[in-house]
């Protein structure tokens, strides 16, 4: 009898291992950045940043508008642009916003485009916000429920249990984008 | 009994090598991207700091004006003007500042008190040319000779920040003293 | 219930070390042959194809749409455009994964060979990007939207001018290895050889 319940403990014992390597965090979920959560207008705090996501909008074609007034050529894309408006400020020390993305509700991730003139590329300063857009080019019918994702390493391998935010949108349903948008660029608050 | 202790024992010694495995990597690669510094040596307001055989001092901290002219600082911020000097005390510390291929480099930064950070600005239009000060604690000739700095001699260096309105009464210096090794000298007002 | 003999009782201990033993060595090594990829099923013959055909692998469905043979640079980064021998490759490209990718991602796993001769994926590319509005200067491939992608490539000197040219289009995995379990792109089977006419 005793070997009969030795048997069904080593049965039950190898499930209970099966189960818990089945449900276990993989190494991706392990070691993945460690994100604040935030909505569209709140603060985002981060040990190494601060951001605030204003406003989104969607367009068929983005143009650039710089200092002295000039519209750059319109810029196209085989999906829709979608521009956040955005804030931030580095809390410490000086660093740039490398790694920003938007992440849709299935999982995927669009990079910010590598147009010049947007928050990602300037230096943020302690204490100096920065006012200006975060471009994106994403297929119009997967942006419901989208979420920024702002980190300072461009390469996914260095953001391992970095910092980082996870910011709310607000977008629902599939967006009516403007034909065209023209965009200023940064500017210092 | 005798059996179950030492495995007891055995395990207790294996667990933390394999957690340290894992994590010394880690540590590692978190102090080799932090550029932790091997030394770092503070010096109070008015005393010198001594690192690598070179005697570091700050003389002041000004409020600098914008020129006529200069473009435009971001709101709310501030240009902070500082002094700080080097004398090499030692023979081989004559030698840094001598020979270009050397490789020695002090970029200072200024720091308040809560231990924000700024890098100098490259700007050339916000505080007018005194002609008394250096650069850098470098000053080359031509490509391959350096303005020597004999022995006990002093060279003051001016570097310029646009910090926070409200982080210029803290503000104080941090030099990166890189020759063979990482130091970091404090310079506190 | 027979008794067991302490002589009996001695030889069932050893039976289940070695059997012990046996069933642990044999854990091992099917361990280590899975880990080495040993267990899979062994690669298939590439299929050899034309110019116009969708090779779709886990990162990038491509489809090389032409090749070229030009004497000025298509895609100089500055300034005039200079002359010398330059292999053109037009592609039709989507990202089919869920990460960002870039047009460098991709040449890195495209082998074109010309004349006998195997471009260097990294040093003869002169140029690679995203067409589009008349640009140059795009090299974005995001999930689901598809782009043209040029690739240009420089022929050496001592390969003959091009007349087929053949794109072995290997396929990447996300996936940990060896060096990290951590996932990244890592190089996977190879899909397709794409061959097709030079135009000059």
């Amino acid at each position: 009898m005793t070997r009969v319940w030795r048997v069904v403990a080593c049965v039950g014992l190898l499930a209970v291992i099966a189960v818990v390597q089945r449900v276990a965090p993989g190494p991706a979920e392990q070691y993945a950045p460690i994100t604040t959560a935030g909505g569209l207008g709140s603060q985002v705090r981060t040990e190494e940043f601060v951001v605030r996501a204003e406003r989104v909008a969607f367009a068929r074609a983005v143009q650039f508008k710089d200092e002295l007034g000039f519209v750059g050529e319109p810029m196209t894309t085989p999906g829709v642009w979608m521009v956040v408006w955005a804030t931030a400020a580095a809390t410490s020390e000086a660093l740039r916003l490398q790694g920003v993305e938007v992440e849709t509700a299935e999982g995927s991730v669009y990079a910010a485009s590598d147009a010049l003139g947007t928050l990602d590329k300037v230096e943020l300063q302690p204490g100096m916000p920065v006012h200006g857009p975060l471009l994106f080019e994403v297929p119009p019918q997967a942006v419901a429920g989208v979420t920024l994702k702002v980190f300072t390493q461009g390469q996914r391998g260095l953001r391992w249990l970095g910092g980082g935010t996870s910011i709310d949108l607000g977008v629902k349903g599939t967006p009516a984008p403007a034909p065209a948008l023209v965009i200023g660029g940064t500017r210092e608050l | 009994m005798k059996r179950n202790l030492a495995f007891a024992l055995g395990l207790l010694l294996v667990l933390p090598a394999l957690v340290a495995l894992r994590v010394l990597p880690w540590r590692h690669k978190y102090e080799v991207s932090t550029k932790t510094a091997s030394e770092i040596v503070t010096a109070s307001a008015g005393r010198a700091a001594v690192m690598a055989g070179m005697e570091w001092r700050l003389k002041s901290i000004t409020e600098g004006v914008p020129q006529q002219g200069a473009r435009p600082i971001p709101p709310r911020t501030k240009v902070a003007v500082a002094v700080y000097s080097v004398k090499p005390v030692t023979a081989q510390a004559v030698k840094w500042f001598d020979d270009p291929k050397a490789g020695l480099a002090c970029p200072a930064v200024a720091v308040d008190g809560l231990g924000r950070r700024w890098k100098a600005t490259i700007r050339r239009d916000l505080v007018p040319e005194d002609g008394q000060h250096a650069y850098g604690c470098v000053i080359v000739k031509d490509r391959d000779e350096n303005v020597p700095l004999p022995l006990n001699q002093e060279r003051t260096i001016r570097a310029v920040f646009v910090v926070p309105q409200d982080a210029l009464r803290s503000l104080g210096l941090e030099v990166r003293v890189s020759t063979w090794e990482q130091g970091l000298v404090r310079l506190n007002r | 219930m027979p008794r067991v003999s302490p002589a009996e009782g001695g030889g069932s201990r050893r039976r289940w070390i070695v059997g012990a033993a046996l069933t642990l060595l044999l854990a091992v090594g099917v361990t280590i042959v899975w880990r080495a990829g040993g267990l899979e099923a062994a690669a298939e013959k590439v299929d050899r194809i034309g110019f116009g055909t969708i090779v779709e692998g886990q990162r990038f469905a491509l489809d090389v749409r032409g090749a070229a043979y030009a004497t000025v640079d298509p895609l100089p980064s500055f300034g005039d455009p200079e002359p010398g021998r330059f292999l053109v490759l037009d592609l039709k490209v989507e990202n089919v994964s869920r990460l960002p990718a870039t047009v460098r991602d991709l040449t890195a796993s495209l082998f074109v060979r010309v004349g006998g001769y195997e471009m260097n994926r990294f040093g003869d590319i002169s140029g690679a990007t995203v067409v589009r509005d008349g640009r140059s200067s795009r090299s974005q491939l995001h999930p689901g939207l598809g782009e043209s992608v040029r690739v240009v490539y420089k022929v050496p000197e001592r390969v003959p001018v091009p007349e087929r040219v053949d794109v072995r289009v290997r396929d990447e995995e996300y996936t940990g290895g060896f060096g990290s379990d951590l996932p990244e792109w890592r190089p996977g089977e190879d899909l397709a050889v794409v061959s097709g006419r030079v135009r000059r």
